[in-house]
């Protein structure tokens, strides 16, 4: 009773009283607050007695009150929709109490009662029974997956079934611990301890990811430490199993405060989102708060913070450096962007108490990983093992699964992350080719199956049309790093822009869509080039024009739009020159040069942009305006087509030398290749247009010692390995035509091995045929002047 | 999530924002059904353990509604303070059925563990009606923040109070609840 006499309330002066004595007291400390109301309430009694009572009632409030009535009622109607009570049995377990209940349903502690032992467990049950013989049968079976993870660091699933109202309920591993958060903070541990037990938690997470089994639910609540300081993870898997989920639905965040934006969003979830958790769960375990300002109580604020916002690192000073950095990576906005696993992370933590430097620097981890990639070989060769085994590993496991029910999510996740993660660490390694095809071709795989399963969703139909570019890329992609395997990528784009085409027709006029299905006609472009399928090319580009357009003008101030129209009126410039060529005609050339002028023409509408593609793309339209005029230089035989090809030439490079000169710290590939390629240019016309044999020689052997230095770095990039040839050939060009026969023959007979090497290794490019030819028949014209 | 809006209650919305007098009665008809709909969702637990829909179903309705956010502050304002309290009124009367459905169970259940420490809702309930005698502006705070899952923040814009005012009624306010129900 908050006052002495319930019968005669304290009058509303009284009451203004009693909150302003609350008030002034609560803000002191215990001890002061009884000398203050002694002092302040001398002649009051019953009002210092009033003070006191609520002073203590406002430190026994529970948090209850801030998570609101709603949350009150619902957890009190879950306790009431299933009575059980002490004494009941489930299975052979017999309930001693109920410890929690939560979201997902009720968790009781429970004994198994066997002549010679008893077994204390945990018992959790679903608030919703399981009403189809499906749903009876996948949970069977993902319980069963479950109970196969066995790791001395996750507490085991032991037993489960279902109750006699077809509720579901586990039979857990009982574990006697202590929030992981308040056990590093009541020990007041120190930072090299407190990641330690990170490291365990991150062993256990990944033993998890190797089996194929997400979390979905990572938080401190969900980790507990024993008296002898192991931690132990509690509910792998769970969340899913006992929310009752479809195979393609996905699951809302549980916790929001650990949940990945991916999550919150509720997109695809997979291994991704778990690194992300980790990484909350890390900087609460060293900083003792949230990465967020936010808390569950303002959901706004939160949502904000978690799809928005950059962590906020305080108190300051506590997390800087390389574990800033490690940190920034695991809670990156972009699942892509994190860790591509758990091992990785936690290699990064180890690496970061070793005092060593870590992989971790936020979006360049590429540029270091190929920098460095000889001295990591081996380390880099021991994740990708472990990564290639745990795959394949889990990939038996699934084809084991697919009979019973197909984990469309699972597979889909796989796909995406070998694809796009497991790829891209295995790339920079040398000699990873064997496994870099066995990826792809998993992964080829999974995404047939899905494209067939995929159904009429145009978000998923999106989603493995991204997957089916990049595999296209990584197969074949001219003029970028990949396997040879031209036709294999086409095939691949292809499938992309069928996809795409579903799903503009479920859901036409979408920016995004469209945008997706320009990219997949790009990439088809640039096969049909690389193969002079011509007709066909100019087909596919005029509806990527009308598509390029059309955006363009939907939204004149999305740069982007303007960027790909330029590009794709670039690829109809190169059509028409190809065309040219086979025609011999110079009108031909005359329309190209039109063509790459208008290019040129359309990217300089927006005025100047900073951006770095934007000024790429400019370099690359002088580039082929110099092309065409080169052309016409060499059908007409007028010398001043060359000097126009030398200025623009010589514009294209002034705009690549200030893109290269911002990347001096990290010297960009892409760059250097495009300076290297205008260098060659610019050596040949050096002779064309002015007979400067010297100047024109030196030109084209630095950017053939820059290709060369460029191919050297990356081996397994036959793009490189066709520069190089392409720089012989040129060189060829210019001694067989200075009449410097013995020299030539030497270029020439080089650029001739290297084109029929590439040639063998990708038996359908047209391109290399025709350069073949050409070399060919300059060497039987030099044997012929000997 | 069904996104269907009875017309009506846009059309009852204007209204409302027109003056009209019985707008408010047929709009509070028509959200509270609505409103009903989606706590009888949370409660029943399709959308389990979601903290973010627990504290955001007010304002999940809020933003269903878009005309409202056509509405002046003034409007907005009201219409926030009326769903709260029929949010309260919801709860209320579920907890109410709920006590109804134990009497008629047979044995009372014994939980150990930390469950006892949360208040009931009919008690709270009870303890603040008794609040908003003494405390009128507090126990407003309250029904804002405890049965409109609002944040502090945003009651203050509501009830145009300094937000240094709202965070002090609702310490006190938790207080003096929570003696409230730990008495005799």
């Amino acid at each position: 009773m908050s006052y002495p006499d319930p019968n005669s309330p304290p009058k509303a002066t009284d009451a203004i009283r009693v909150e302003e004595l609350y008030h002034a007291a609560a803000a002191l400390s215990t001890s002061d607050q009884a000398d203050f109301l002694l002092k302040n309430c001398a002649d009051d009694e019953a009002l210092r007695a009033t003070v006191v009572s609520l002073l203590s009632a406002g430190k026994r409030a529970s948090e209850a009150w801030d998570r609101g009535a709603l949350e009150m009622e619902a957890r009190q109607s879950a306790l009431d929709i299933r009575p059980t009570h002490p004494g009941e049995f489930f299975g052979p377990y017999r309930i001693v109490r109920c410890i929690a209940a939560g979201g997902m349903g009720l968790v009781y502690e429970a004994l198994r009662d066997d002549p010679e032992f008893q077994k204390r467990v945990a018992i959790k049950l679903a608030h919703q029974g399981l009403d189809d013989p499906i749903a009876i049968e996948r949970f069977r079976s993902e319980r069963q997956i479950l109970a196969q993870l066995e790791h001395p660091n996750i507490a085991r699933l032991l037993d489960g079934g279902t109750a006699s109202d077809g509720a579901p309920y586990l039979v857990m591993e009982y574990v006697d611990g202590e929030r992981i958060d308040q056990f590093v903070k009541r020990r007041s541990m120190t930072r090299g301890d407190r990641l330690k037990l990170f490291l365990a938690v991150c062993g256990a997470v990944q033993h998890a990811h190797c089996n194929l089994v997400v979390h979905r639910d990572l938080k401190p609540g969900n980790i507990l430490v024993t008296s002898d300081g192991a931690p132990k993870l509690l509910d792998f898997g769970i969340a899913k199993l006992l929310t009752n989920q479809s195979n393609t639905g996905t699951l809302r965040a549980l916790t929001p405060e650990y949940a990945s934006p991916e999550q919150l969003l509720g997109r695809n979830i997979n291994t991704a989102s778990d690194i992300y958790s980790l990484g909350v769960l890390l900087f609460v375990i060293l900083a003792d708060r949230l990465p967020y300002d936010a808390t569950a109580e303002q959901p706004g604020e939160l949502m904000r913070a978690i799809l928005e916002l950059d962590p906020v690192w305080e108190p300051p000073g506590l997390i800087r450096g390389d574990l800033r950095s490690i940190l920034a990576k695991a809670l990156h906005k972009d699942p892509q962007r994190r860790f591509s696993s758990v091992e990785q992370l936690a290699e990064d933590i180890r690496r970061y108490m070793e005092g060593l430097p870590v992989l971790a620097r936020p979006d360049s981890y590429v540029y270091r990983a190929r920098k460095f990639v000889a001295r990591r070989a081996l380390v880099l060769a021991a994740v990708a093992a472990l990564l290639i085994v745990a795959l394949i590993g889990g990939l038996s496991t699934l084809a084991q699964w697919r009979r019973g029910e197909r984990r469309f999510n699972e597979v889909r996740g796989l796909a995406r992350s070998m694809l796009f993660d497991v790829y891209d660490s295995i790339t920079p390694l040398p000699g990873s080719v064997p496994v870099r095809r066995t990826v792809v071709s998993r992964a080829q795989q999974y995404l047939d199956r899905l494209g067939a399963d995929a159904g009429n969703d145009p978000d998923l139909l999106r989603e493995l049309a991204e997957s089916y570019l990049r595999l296209g890329d990584v197969l074949g992609r001219p003029y970028s790093p990949n396997l040879g395997d031209t036709e294999g990528a086409l095939g691949s784009y292809r499938k992309a822009q069928a996809l795409m085409e579903r799903a503009l027709a479920l859901r036409p006029g979408e920016s995004a869509n469209q945008d997706e299905l320009l990219q997949s006609y790009m990439k088809i472009s640039r096969i049909l080039e690389r193969q002079k399928k011509i007709a066909e090319e100019m087909e596919i580009l005029q509806r990527a024009i009308r598509i390029a357009e059309a955006l363009r003008k939907h939204d004149p101030k999305e740069l982007i739009y303007t960027e790909e129209l330029a590009l794709v009126t670039q690829y109809l410039g190169q059509v028409q020159y190809q065309m040219a060529e086979k025609e011999k005609s110079v009108t031909g050339f005359q329309q190209a040069l039109e063509t790459y002028q208008k290019a040129l023409a359309i990217q300089q509408s927006v005025g100047p942009q900073a951006s770095e593609s934007w000024r790429r793309g400019l370099a690359t339209r002088y580039q082929y305006i110099g092309y065409a005029l080169f052309a016409l230089g060499e059908w007409t035989g007028d010398a001043s087509h060359y000097k126009k090809a030398l200025d623009a030439v010589f514009k294209g490079s002034e705009i690549s030398r200030n893109l290269a000169e911002s990347h001096t710290r990290q010297p960009d590939a892409t760059i250097t290749r495009v300076l290297a390629d205008e260098l060659q240019l610019i050596g040949l016309l050096r002779w064309k247009c002015c007979r400067d044999l010297t100047g024109s020689l030196r030109d084209l052997h630095e950017s053939l010692q820059t290709f060369e230095m460029l191919s050297a770095a990356d081996p397994q990039n036959l793009e490189g390995r066709r520069d190089i040839a392409d720089v012989h050939n040129r060189i060829g060009e210019v001694l067989t035509e200075a009449g410097r026969s013995r020299e030539a023959m030497g270029a020439n007979l080089r650029a001739l091995i290297r084109y029929e090497e590439l040639a063998r290794v990708d038996p359908s490019s047209m391109e290399n045929a025709s350069y073949i030819a050409k070399v060919r028949s300059r060497i039987v014209e030099l044997q012929g002047h000997k | 999530m069904d996104n269907e809006i009875p017309e009506s209650i846009t059309f009852w919305l204007q209204q409302w924002q027109g003056g009209s007098e019985e707008a408010l009665d047929q709009l509070t008809r028509l959200v509270y059904s609505d409103l009903r709909r989606l706590a009888q969702r949370f409660l029943a637990g399709e959308n389990p353990g979601n903290t973010l829909q627990a504290t955001a179903l007010v304002h999940e309705l809020y933003l269903r509604l878009g005309s409202v956010r056509e509405m002046d502050w003034n409007g907005r304002r009201q219409f926030i303070s009326v769903a709260a309290r029929m949010m309260r009124r919801i709860l209320i009367d579920h907890a109410r059925k709920r006590r109804a459905a134990k009497r008629e169970a047979v044995p009372a259940i014994a939980f150990a563990g930390p469950l006892r420490t949360d208040p009931d809702v009919l008690d709270v309930e009870h303890a603040l009606t008794k609040l908003a005698d003494e405390f009128p502006r507090h126990a407003r705070v309250v029904e804002l923040r405890f049965f409109g899952g609002l944040d502090l923040p945003e009651i203050a814009r509501i009830m145009d109070l300094s937000l240094r005012t709202v965070e002090r009624d609702w310490q006190f306010s938790k207080a003096w609840l929570q003696n409230e129900l730990s008495g005799p």
